[in-house]
């Protein structure tokens, strides 16, 4: 199902975060909580950051979706083009 | 008693210090991003620590209500914001029967934004604190990192400049959710 979350990642769109690569994987939280981690790798921003209600929106579509799948709730980070390279997948 | 508050706007300014917006040649470490994100997410957690007793106690001085407000957990918030998101929707799921009947007796959920803006806040920058201080896989960017940042400003803000009906149930239950602890 995480391929599933992918790929709605990638069809979402957005003025401003337009996404290009998107990794979620099922993992546990401290507190043995399951979570689904959504990496994704977007436009850098035009600013020093994305707007936060945009994110906000993101992050809940994302939610919803996870919901739909079956899946845990849904933590999300963002990845710029410009710092691709931090994360393994992404710099390949 | 010597009596040094934790105040919400000083951690903001620690939290921009360590992740600045403008930092000069070179970018701040990974783990300076990470301590940024931990300090921002204290920032709104004694925002919101600090109206709760404020709340619950309006009369009593500043001695005893930061006394009182230890007594708060992480986790009584975090309940607390996950029902309001569960109620309106912005989180999967339901809150529990009981409390839905409270917060929405005729089944349409009434929550202002702002007071939503609080609960969701929260609930994201707690999971992004849980991931700087224990997961070493994860990730903090600097466009992400600043977004956390402003994330926490925004939530700070409306925490001390919250006054609806809304707000006060969120305060108020997150007081009903606090023990009394032995110090």
């Amino acid at each position: 199902m995480t391929h599933m979350l992918e790929q709605f990642a990638l069809t979402y769109r957005d003025d401003e975060i337009e996404v290009h690569r998107a990794i979620a994987a099922l993992d546990e939280r401290r507190d043995g909580e399951p979570v689904t981690r959504v990496t994704l790798l977007v436009t850098d921003p035009t600013a020093e950051t994305w707007d936060v209600g945009r994110v906000r929106d993101l992050r809940h579509a994302l939610g919803h979706r996870a919901a739909e799948l079956g899946l845990p709730p849904v933590s999300l980070t963002l990845v710029p083009e410009s710092e691709a390279q931090v994360v393994e997948a992404f710099a390949q | 008693m010597a009596h040094y508050p934790i105040e919400a706007d000083k951690l903001l300014a620690a939290a921009s210090l360590l992740v600045p917006a403008s930092p000069g040649r070179g970018r701040p470490s990974y783990t300076a991003h990470r301590r940024g994100v931990s300090t921002a997410y204290y920032a709104v957690f004694h925002a919101i620590t600090e109206r709760v007793v404020r709340q619950a106690f309006p009369n009593a001085d500043s001695l005893f209500r930061d006394g009182v407000r230890r007594w708060i957990s992480h986790t009584d918030v975090k309940t607390v914001a996950t029902w309001l998101g569960k109620l309106v929707g912005t989180l999967p799921g339901g809150p529990p029967p009981h409390i839905a009947a409270l917060l929405a007796p005729t089944g349409v959920p009434s929550v202002d934004a702002d007071t939503l803006a609080i609960a969701d806040g929260f609930l994201e920058l707690h999971e992004k604190r849980e991931q700087a201080d224990y997961d070493h896989q994860a990730v903090f960017t600097r466009p992400d990192t600043l977004g956390l940042l402003e994330l926490a400003r925004q939530t700070v803000a409306a925490v001390e400049a919250a006054e609806s009906d809304e707000s006060g149930l969120l305060f108020g239950l997150i007081a009903m959710q606090a023990r009394v602890q032995p110090r």
